[in-house]
């Protein structure tokens, strides 16, 4: 295969996977007959998308949403960082707290959602609590790795240049971790959304999570499948974000990308 | 005690490694040596002996399991901790380049300079003096995954170089070049260490360039390295290019073969 049909098979091929799953859809909904309040054909769907980005008051949701899984991530990056670097730096606080850490984060956190809506009520806070208890661990993980995983020859030539121990983490540590603490921010963005929609379930009345249950309540399926389109968008979106960040930040390193 | 002229003092050095098994491996068996100020000495063996091992003992970067190692008087462990005093003015060239992928080669030149507070203008400036030094001209702004391994060995050594550092410690440097471009590095690794006095120890596998560059060779018996036989070369430096194709070049090359072979014999 040449370089041109195969970069242009790349760009095609997932396009012709996308028309036929909705093809596939559209098809059966209507010889199966399945009701529109299970499932809506996607044109319809496509018209209520279309519907709620065009009606203003969507956009206070969204924005809702967005700060809060915002938020949480960043709060997630900090204590991540600092925790990574602190247990990997550290010998006796890694033995004190990496137990105790991977034994938290066995804690289905999901199930302490209601407890943070009793404890941080049912505003932004809780939500931005969740979202960063999600995002926490694979970038804590990953920068703790990262930190731990530096390679011992250029440990070696820091030592002989007589590097300074605050030189050596910021120009050998933190470059050396980034790629790995970039990777586990990829994957604790898209948690920090995950944990924003689901503190929007339990209660409030703002934000992406709160219009769907809303939606479904009033049995606008097609509208439910409209916010669910648009929560995956923006999701892409603060997805793509971090993953450029990585590519921007770390050149150097050939990854594969992730694939969440 | 080492004299007074003495640069760099290995006295009784031994080092054995335990494995994670637990078991031991005798790396250097007992190594005595003294390195005059100014003075170049090559380390000449068989692959695993013990060179590297002896390299980085020096450099603070491995400690002897038993015996001293002085640095102008200064012994370069204490209490089992390296010491910064000794170690301060010497330069290591690893085996591998090692040069750092989040930098360009003239960041990665300018590195140990801008470690010692350095600023950025002059750093950098030196940086691309070096660059020409080591016939890297254009590559200034080159990422390391970007040269040949040839050439980013040139970019360590310009990096070992850039601190003036008194003592110039190489791990095989130019194993990866050709023999033109390595003739070439030879050169201006004599000069320079000449102009400055720089006192080296050289890990070569070349019997050739050891007799080339060095004042002394020191040939080391397999694992656990020990020093079978110190030659002493009788040339003037600086030596020309040509002074390789001399009968008595060749004949001192001849003589370390033979004994090197026997040896192993
Ligand atoms: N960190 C280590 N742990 C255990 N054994 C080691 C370690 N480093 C080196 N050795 C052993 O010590 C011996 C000497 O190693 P060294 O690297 O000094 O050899 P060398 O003379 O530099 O070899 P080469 O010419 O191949 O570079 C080898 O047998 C090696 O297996
Ligand atoms: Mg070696």
């Amino acid at each position: 295969m040449s370089e041109r049909t195969d970069r242009l098979l790349r760009v095609l091929l997932p396009v012709v996977t996308v028309v036929a799953f909705f093809a596939v859809w559209t098809v059966y909904v209507d010889s199966a007959k399945v009701s529109a309040f299970i499932l809506p054909p996607p044109l319809e769907i496509g018209y209520a998308f279309v519907r709620l980005v065009g009606d203003g008051g969507v956009w206070k949701h969204v924005l809702v949403t967005v700060e809060e899984a915002v938020a949480g991530f960043a709060i997630a990056v900090a204590l991540g960082l600092v925790f990574g670097t602190l247990l990997a730096k550290l010998r006796l606080a890694e033995m004190a707290l990496k137990p105790f850490i991977v034994a938290l984060q066995l804690v289905p956190k999901i199930a302490l959602v209601p407890l943070f809506i009793l404890w941080f009520g049912f505003g932004i806070e809780s939500k931005v609590v969740i979202s960063a208890a999600l995002a926490f661990f694979p970038i804590f993980a990953n920068a703790l790795i990262g930190f731990k995983s530096v390679d011992r020859g250029d440990r070696d030539l820091f030592i002989s240049m007589q590097a300074k121990p605050l030189a050596t983490f910021w120009l050998l540590d933190l470059p050396s971790a980034l790629p790995v603490i970039l990777t586990g921010a990829e994957v604790g963005i898209v948690l920090a959304i995950i944990g924003a929609i689901v503190g929007e379930f339990m209660g409030g009345n703002v934000g992406l999570g709160y219009l769907a249950v809303a939606k479904l309540q009033d049995l606008k399926v097609a509208d439910l499948f409209a916010v669910i389109l648009l929560l995956t968008l923006i999701g892409l979106t603060l997805y793509s974000l971090v993953a450029g960040l990585r590519r921007w930040l770390t050149p150097w390193h050939q990854a594969v990308d992730t694939i969440i | 005690m080492p004299s007074p002229g003495s640069d760099i003092g290995l006295k009784a050095v031994a080092k054995t490694y335990m494995t994670r098994s637990g078991d031991a491996v005798h790396a250097v068996n007992r190594v005595d040596l003294d390195i005059a100020r100014g003075e170049f000495v090559s380390l000449l063996g068989p692959s695993g002996c013990g060179k590297t091992t002896i390299l980085r003992m020096i450099a603070g970067l491995e400690p002897p399991t038993s015996g001293e190692i002085v640095m102008r008087g200064e012994a370069v462990w204490q209490k089992g901790r390296r010491s910064a005093v000794a170690t301060r003015d010497m330069a290591m060239m690893f085996q591998e380049a090692r040069l750092l992928p989040w930098f360009n080669i003239e960041e990665n030149i300018a590195l140990p300079l801008r470690l010692r507070g350095e600023d950025e203008k002059s750093r950098l400036e030196k940086a691309r003096s070096l660059c020409s030094t080591v016939g890297l001209s254009g590559f200034e702004r080159a990422r390391p995954s970007n040269l040949s391994g040839g050439m980013r060995q040139r970019a360590a050594l310009a990096r070992a170089l850039g601190t003036e550092p008194q003592a110039l410690l190489l791990d095989e440097p130019f194993g990866a070049l050709d023999a033109m471009t390595r003739d070439q590095m030879n050169i201006e690794l004599q000069r320079v260490c000449l102009a400055r006095g720089v006192t080296v120890a050289l890990v070569t596998h070349s019997i050739a360039e050891a007799v080339f560059l060095s004042d002394r060779i020191v040939a080391l018996a397999p694992r656990p390295s020990r020093v079978v036989d110190i030659y002493t070369v009788p040339f003037e430096r600086p030596r020309p290019v040509e002074l390789q194709r001399s009968a008595a070049f060749q004949q001192l090359v001849g003589r370390i073969r033979d004994d090197i072979l026997r040896a192993a014999a």
